[in-house]
Formats: structure tokens, C-alpha cells, sequence
């Protein structure tokens, strides 16, 4: 019932509550995240919910299947209901979305059954045998080292999976290619979402449509990655002086300011899984959060702040944000720094997208001047010294 | 950070290294055997850069390598300068199993030449020495026992004259190593340690400003030409070491 290709369930909602649903994992497929069950108080919430709703459109006599979990695209035209379910979903899924529940709503919520084109999958992956050999040859290597401080999963079961995925997306985007951190993201979105092509999708939709624009492109490799880590200094001097003020003091550039695994991999290669799922679940399902990465990046900053001012030289700094950072550890703390970041993104607002295309373009510019002045640099030291002064801020990498 | 708590107290400076090379070389297996002693087979790939530190305890003195281990995708090259400007060593890594990674490391080689700190101590480091099990190597063909599970046929593909005569011809330093063993890991870190110039090792850090060194601790973006170049050509280049 959760998308086209998978008609069949022939399981009652009701005889079962919506978490406890089986996933389409084959038994031998089962990603590990899935095979140990937790007792999450969530769930009920999440449960209570979802039988309520689909009591209401039972009573309507609409048809479930193979239709959506939420039907939130409905609630808008519901009135003062419709606006009660919205802030009842947007606070669960804040709050967490079961890992059961991950791969239907995820699908849903973050619009990538709308994008779904039925066979392509298919299609991708054959023409994908004649992927660019190099390209081939790159995801090979990294599917088996994929999330390999965690699990085993992608040397052994899941390897052909993952691989075909990757393998598809290169078909479908060729002006992308490969890049590795895609590996990563695959991997975890393999792990919420059972089915290789669902996941395909997803993949696509978050490249497409929730990342900035041109983060993967072969021809401006980096320029965008960069120019959100030299934006992010720039709101990081807005919204914390104090924190900006030591950042310049270590001497940390711009372009230094988070370890660019940050946003680079949307988190993944940053996180544990539990934060991430959690953070991944509000930038995917919550309406106009597309800049909830950066926003939680800032609310990171913000609660290590104490820490960061501690750093008394730019090694123990670049230390701390690459592998020391502070997490919460339990739910609710949790919550409350999504809570936190949520405040943030509001305050940014829709100025983000506006400020990072400048952004992009002067790191451009600035990425060409710098390669012209290295090209030079063998010339004259001298007159590079002299340059370099005129460059000025031009140059933030 | 601090000084070495050892009894006797030798002068401490920091050293700014990085590492570069063609993905899946081993660039942060060797790290990670450098700093943890640990090796993890199917280590994750890099993405941007991980930054480490590990000191190196010399007889005369502690080096605290400040290490950039960056990613070896191509996608990511455009990166590399954000972390080899001002290092004042790099380690340039290469797979003996594979040819094209030796053509890359010279790439990489060329480009620190040209763009890097003059002075800069550069090693060139051939790794997966486990997987060449062979005595005699300039013997290509010879498949020794493999102890990698994952790499069949694995065998050495650059010999060690090939890779040293260019090491000399260029005044690198150059070891063969496994990071899996550990075979000649901490040599090599040991060795640049050594070849760094007195005259550009610093004190601890002291905060903004301190350093001689521009590196990271300028601040400015005027600080992108290495001022301490003083230290060009002054390098104890005393050769191969293996």
C-alpha cells in the first residue's frame, strides 16, 4: 500500500498497529537497524495517530490502498482540523518517526512517491551497466566500506543493493556521477527504507530538490559545499559575535569553519544514527525545512559554544568539530536541540537560498583567482605578496 | 597543546602535514595506525578532510603533527590547497598494487612543488606492502600469500626502483609501507619529523598571531603566501630511508 509497485498488503490496519507493521525487508535482508526492537514511548503517540486518521477516512469511504499512510496532502482543505493534524504530525515527527514508520512516511511526506516514474528504476539500472568504467570502478570501492564503523551490512547482504542503487543514480545523472558521501547517504536510506528502488527515489529526491542546487556536479565540484561553509561563518557572526570573535582569533578561515562531511553528506557521515534519523526525518517530512541542515548546524555551534571558546589554538579547534562535538544523549534533550534549531530556521527564513547564491558566486570567483594566483606564485613571490593584499576578502577559501 | 609531561621537558612544536593521494591508497589506514595503532579493514571513505593530531617524540625534541588526511576522489582535488597551504610536510601516498596511483602521487607531487610552502618535506609512500608478499621486488609476477581476504590477485604492480629512483630524482623521502602491519608506519612519520628545518619549527601555539608560521593562524586572508619560506631548500633532505 505504500507505493505502486507493492499493491499487495492484505494485513488489516486495524489488526495491527501502524508501527508494528512489518517492513518489506526480506528476513536475510534485514538491515541491522531493524532486527533489534525498541520500546520507544513515541510509538504510541505515532499509533494513536495514524488509527485515528485512518478511521476518519475509512468513515469518508475513501480507498486506502495503495494510497498514503497520512493523506497529509489533504489537510489543508480540512479547516481547523486539518490545521489541528498538521501541528499533531509536525510535533511526532519532531519528536521522532519510528524506524518502522520511516520508509512509508518518508515517501510520502517528503513528496518522492509525486516524482516516482513507474519502470524506470529498471531502466536506470540496465543502461547503468554501461556506466562510465571509472565511475564503476569508484562505487565498487566504497560500497563495501560503507558505514562500516557501524555494521557489516554493505561488505555482505546489503553489497548488491546499495551497489545497484549507486549504480542507477549514475545512470539517471551522468552530469553528477558518483561522489563519494553518496555511498553514505544511500546507505542509510537503504537502512530505513527496505525497498532498493523506494530508496532509488528518495536519492534522487533529496538531490534534486532538498540539497542546494548543483552540491554534486562534476563541473563546479565543491564551489557549493564551500560557499555554505563560508555563509555559515558569516551567521555565525550575526548570531553568535562571541563564538565568531574566537573562530578569527585561532585563525579559522571561512571556508574551515565545520569539517565539510557536515553538509556534505547531510549529516551522515557526521552523526550517529540516531541523530540522524531523527534530524533527516524533520529536513525530509516537515514542509519549507530544506534549511533545517544548515539551521541545525548553527544550533550545534550554539551548544557547544562553551567548548569551541575553550579550543586555545586552531589544532584543538579542528579537533573538537571533527570528532569531539557534544550530543545529546537522551530523547528529550535531543528534542529540545531540534526544537532549538527549528527556532533558527525560522529566523533565517527563506534568506538562506538568496544569500548562499551570492555566496556560490563569489566563491567561484574566488576559486578562479586563486588558481590563477598559484599559477603565478612560481613567478614572483613578490608581486603575490603585493596581489594578495588587493585580493583582500575576495578570496574566502 | 601543552608540554610533554616528561620528566625531563624537551621543546615542543607543532608541524603541519597532509596527506594526499589517489582514493582507497590507504591515506587514513596509515593515519589511524599512526594515532590509534589500530588498522580497520574497509575503513569508510574520506569526505572534505579528517583532522588528527599525534606527537613524535624525537631525541632532542616533541613534533606534533597537526595532520590533514584529505579524500582521494577527484571531485574532491579543488579542496586540497585549503589544507596543504603552509603545511610544512605532506605524505603523498600511492597503492604498490596499482599502477595509476603512482602516476597520481606524482601529479600531486608536482602540484606541491608548484604551489605548496617552498621547503615543504614531502614523503612518497608506497602502501600495501602486505599484499606484495615477495622477497625479491622487482619480481612482478610473484603472488605471494594474501592476506587480504578482499583483494584477489592483489600483487605488487611498482616496484620499489621505480618508485625510489623518481623519489631521488625529485629529493623526496620514500618508504614502503602497510598499514595493516604496521611495517615502517612510524618511520615514516619519524623521518619527516627529522627532515623538517630547526629554523622553521615553532613553539605551542600561543594563540592569534604568535606563530611565525602563517599557516591557519594568520587569520587574514593576506596570509595565503607563505612568508616563512625562509626554510626553502634548507630541508635535511638525507635521502631514502628505507
Amino acid at each position: 500500500m505504500f507505493s505502486a509497485t507493492h499493491p499487495k498488503r492484505t494485513d488489516s490496519l486495524n489488526t495491527r498497529l501502524p508501527v508494528e507493521m512489518e517492513t518489506r525487508h526480506d528476513k536475510d535482508q534485514l538491515p541491522p537497524t531493524l532486527s533489534h526492537h525498541t520500546e520507544d514511548p513515541q510509538e504510541a503517540e505515532w499509533n494513536k495517530f495514524i488509527l485515528k486518521l485512518v478511521e476518519t477516512r475509512q468513515q469518508n469511504g475513501e480507498d486506502l490502498d495503495g494510497g498514503e499512510l497520512i493523506g497529509a496532502s489533504a489537510f489543508g482543505q480540512e479547516g481547523s482540523s486539518g490545521r489541528q493534524k498538521t501541528e499533531t504530525l509536525t510535533r511526532l515527527v519532531v519528536g521522532g518517526i519510528p524506524m518502522k514508520l520511516r520508509h512509508p512516511l518518508w515517501m510520502e511526506l517528503s513528496s518522492t512517491q509525486a516524482m516516482m516514474q513507474p519502470d524506470t528504476y529498471e531502466h536506470f539500472l540496465k543502461i547503468g551497466e554501461d556506466d562510465d568504467p571509472a565511475e564503476m570502478e569508484a562505487i565498487l570501492k566504497d560500497v563495501p566500506r560503507t558505514l562500516t564503523t557501524k555494521y557489516d551490512f554493505y561488505s555482505g547482504k546489503g553489497f548488491q543493493r546499495l551497489k545497484d542503487l549507486l549504480v542507477a543514480f549514475v545512470a539517471k545523472y551522468p552530469s553528477l556521477g558518483y561522489t563519494q558521501g553518496l555511498n553514505t547517504i544511500a546507505g542509510y536510506l537503504l537502512l530505513a527504507i527496505p525497498s532498493e528502488e523506494d530508496a532509488f527515489w528518495v536519492l534522487c529526491n533529496v538531490v534534486e530538490n532538498f540539497f542546494p542546487p548543483d552540491y554534486f556536479s562534476r563541473a563546479d565540484a565543491m564551489v557549493s559545499p564551500l560557499a555554505d561553509n563560508t555563509l555559515l561563518r558569516q551567521y555565525v557572526k550575526e548570531l553568535m559575535p562571541q563564538v565568531q570573535k574566537h573562530m578569527d582569533e585561532l585563525g579559522i578561515l571561512p571556508g574551515h569553519t565545520v569539517p565539510m562531511k557536515w553538509f556534505f553528506t547531510a549529516f551522515s557521515s557526521a552523526l550517529p544514527e540516531t541523530v540522524l534519523m531523527r534530524l533527516w526525518d524533520i529536513w525530509l517530512c516537515i514542509p519549507n525545512q530544506k534549511q533545517y541542515l544548515f539551521a541545525f548546524a548553527l544550533a550545534l555551534i550554539a551548544q557547544n559554544t562553551a567548548e569551541i571558546l575553550e579550543c586555545e589554538d586552531s589544532s584543538s579547534f579542528f579537533s573538537y568539530m571533527d570528532s569531539k562535538i557534544k550530543l545529546p544523549e537522551d530523547p528529550e534533550k535531543l528534542t529540545e536541540l531540534m526544537k532549538q534549531a527549528w527556532k533558527i530556521a525560522k529566523k533565517l527564513g527563506d534568506g538562506v537560498a538568496v544569500r548562499r547564491a551570492d555566496e556560490v558566486e563569489s566563491t567561484k570567483a574566488g576559486m578562479n583567482l586563486e588558481n590563477r594566483l598559484r599559477r603565478r606564485r612560481t613567478q614572483s613571490l613578490e608581486v603575490l605578496v603585493d596581489r594578495d593584499e588587493e585580493a583582500g576578502a575576495g578570496t574566502s577559501i | 597543546m601543552t608540554d610533554s609531561t616528561a620528566s625531563a621537558p624537551k621543546p615542543s612544536s607543532s608541524v603541519k602535514l597532509v596527506l594526499l593521494g589517489e582514493a582507497a591508497v590507504g591515506k587514513s589506514s596509515l593515519v589511524l595506525r599512526f594515532v590509534n595503532n589500530d588498522f580497520q579493514p574497509n575503513k569508510e571513505p574520506t569526505i572534505g578532510a579528517a583532522f588528527l593530531t599525534q606527537k613524535c617524540q624525537l631525541p632532542s625534541r616533541t613534533i606534533k603533527f597537526e595532520i590533514w588526511d584529505t579524500a582521494g576522489q577527484e571531485r574532491f582535488a579543488s579542496l586540497a590547497p585549503m589544507y596543504y597551504r603552509n603545511a610544512q610536510s605532506a605524505l603523498v601516498v600511492y597503492d604498490m598494487t596499482k599502477p595509476s596511483s603512482l602516476v597520481k602521487a606524482k601529479h600531486w607531487v608536482a602540484e606541491l612543488q608548484r604551489q605548496a610552502s617552498p621547503g615543504i618535506v614531502i614523503a612518497l609512500v608506497g602502501n600495501k606492502l602486505d599484499l606484495c608478499d615477495d622477497d625479491d621486488p622487482e619480481d612482478e609476477a610473484q603472488d605471494g600469500e594474501n592476506a587480504e581476504g578482499h583483494e584477489e590477485e592483489a600483487v605488487r604492480k611498482v616496484s620499489t626502483a621505480e618508485a625510489k629512483a623518481y623519489a631521488e630524482e625529485e629529493s623526496l623521502l620514500f618508504y614502503e609501507t602497510s598499514a595493516k602491519t604496521g611495517h615502517n608506519v612510524s618511520e615514516v612519520f619519524t623521518a619527516i619529523a627529522n627532515a623538517i628545518p630547526e629554523t622553521s619549527l615553532k613553539g605551542p601555539r600561543t594563540g592569534a598571531g604568535g606563530g611565525t608560521q602563517a599557516a591557519i593562524s594568520g587569520g587574514q586572508d593576506t596570509s595565503r603566501v607563505n612568508l616563512n619560506a625562509r626554510g626553502a631548500d634548507g630541508a635535511a633532505k638525507e635521502g631514502c630511508a628505507c
